[in-house]
């Protein structure tokens, strides 16, 4: 059988290319805004953050959808699935090497705003002082920022489990029904599936928040038990995943 | 002699329609194999099926092994490298075999590339149908394993590169291993089988020695398998 390592080895170096290119035209069309800029109207204060930001937005986007599109490229072909490797492994690696491209496109988001905000400090600064409250302590600010940083990773990941699951299931079911009108049929279940999945989703962060409710705890544990109830979300999504992928999920054919 | 594959009651169903039906299959190791039938008669989905690609419902068991995980590692299949993209190129694919499988002989990769005149510099979106099929079974076949499985290897590869391939294929099987060959070209693969499977009406129809073919029925293999079209040759 083959290792973990080695699975996650070739499932990477296509993604990090990938995340590579989304970061390199991240930095063209920033450098491209600021040059504008300069040759318009002049670099204003702050300008060098708000490009940052701005385009950071539409990169985290796509690099959410390209390590989704790789994700389910796995599922449906034989390339990875005859790999012999049990489909657990398969999927955990396969979702893990995503989540670690996904980290490495995030570091370097940090290092990004770092930068620019390093060069924007005293419009920055001046900024903050007006929005907030002077007296608000650092720490708390930062506790804030990691709080998000981990919903958001947590959200990724509960994205990803569910892309996956009604795709599986979509593509499992078509094994079971007529070879006509496959079109119709297809969006059909995509709806349904979408619809159910939603709601069950639903009713578990609703117990979820129910459950810190009960525990009638501050607003720091009903956050950590949010992102805990997210998480349990994409854990039962993910064993569905790997059951549709021992049963039912073909690879396309030759 | 002992069995590389044993297949029991497998059935195979595709959007409400049967495809094979109650299949029992059994394939000794050392053996050269041709997998014959018509278009669509199910050739392809049972390679499909021992691989795992394809789900059925049944038993299939690869050197003794009856769990699909684990046929992986007994099996090299002719995938049709789908999970690359088209500006990969082919030293790209053959790293990434390197890589997965364990059983990869890297030697026998140059080799197969010499013998072949593959240019492994070229993208795969760049290589002809015949190119990218020669490239196919040299991935195929540098590994070493039980069991082969050539889903028409041959197609898109010109005559003169065809016969060349068929004529060395033994060299480059192990002996202990088993190969099963599905292809149109009958006459052409004829001379290395030591078996055919013939798979009709959704099932088995046939399984038989080369060599019991020519003694009992008079004719080649090819002449056989035309023959149980035409109802020619009863079927036992």
């Amino acid at each position: 059988m083959t290792s973990f390592g080695k699975v996650f080895q070739v499932m990477s170096r296509d993604r990090f290319r990938t995340i590579n290119k989304i970061i390199l035209v991240e930095l063209a069309v920033i450098a491209g805004t600021l040059l504008w800029s300069v040759a318009t109207r002049g670099i204003q204060s702050g300008e060098f953050f708000g490009a940052t930001m701005s385009w950071s937005v539409p990169a985290l986007f796509a690099a959410i959808i390209l390590m989704s599109v790789a994700n389910e490229h796995v599922y449906t072909r034989d390339t990875y699935r005859l790999i012999p490797i049990g489909e657990t492994k398969l999927y955990t690696t396969n979702l893990l090497s995503s989540l670690l491209m996904f980290l490495y496109f995030s570091v370097i988001q940090v290092v990004l705003y770092a930068i620019t905000s390093t060069i924007d400090a005293k419009f920055l600064s001046s900024l903050f002082a007006d929005l907030m409250n002077p007296h608000y302590p650092l720490g708390e600010a930062i506790k804030i920022v990691i709080g998000l940083e981990l919903m958001g990773l947590a959200l990724v990941i509960l994205s990803w489990t569910t892309i996956s699951l009604v795709h599986l299931v979509v593509s499992a079911t078509n094994n079971f029904l007529p070879n006509v009108s496959r079109r119709a049929v297809d969006t059909v279940l995509y709806i349904v599936v979408i619809y159910l999945v939603v709601r069950v989703a639903a009713f578990i962060f609703h117990e979820f928040n129910n459950l810190s409710g009960m525990m009638s705890a501050g607003m720091q544990t009903q956050f950590i038990v949010n992102i805990v109830g997210i998480l349990v979300v994409a854990a039962i999504e993910a064993v569905i995943n790997v059951v549709l992928l021992k049963k039912w999920v073909e690879t396309i054919p030759n | 002699m002992t069995n590389v594959l044993t297949i029991n009651q497998l059935t195979y169903k595709h959007n409400l329609k049967t495809i094979l039906n109650d299949i029992d299959l059994t394939l000794e190791t050392g053996k050269i194999v041709g997998l014959l039938g018509e278009n669509g008669a199910g050739k392809t989905t049972l390679m499909r099926l021992i691989t795992g690609s394809a789900k059925g419902a049944g038993t299939i068991t690869v050197c003794g092994d009856s769990v699909t995980a684990h046929h992986k590692g007994h099996v090299s299949f002719t995938e049709q490298l789908r999970g690359f993209k088209s500006n990969t190129r082919v030293d790209r694919v053959a790293n990434f075999y390197r890589l997965v499988y364990p059983d990869f002989d890297g030697q026998r990769f140059e080799e197969l590339v010499t013998f072949l005149q593959i240019d492994t510099s070229l993208k795969l979106g760049a290589l002809s149908k015949g190119m990218k099929e020669k490239v196919v079974i040299a991935l195929t076949l540098a590994r070493q394993t039980q069991l082969y499985l050539l889903d028409e290897p041959f197609s898109g590869i010109d005559s003169m590169s065809r016969k060349k391939i068929i004529s060395s294929i033994i060299k480059w099987k192990p002996a202990d291993a088993t190969m099963v060959i599905s292809d149109h070209y009958v006459s052409e693969i004829a001379p290395i089988l030591d078996e055919v499977v013939i798979v009709k009406d959704q099932t088995i129809y046939a399984h038989k020695a080369s060599d019991a073919i020519r003694e009992e029925f008079g004719i080649g293999i090819e002449a056989y398998y035309e023959s149980l079209y035409e109802g020619g040759v009863s079927h036992d």
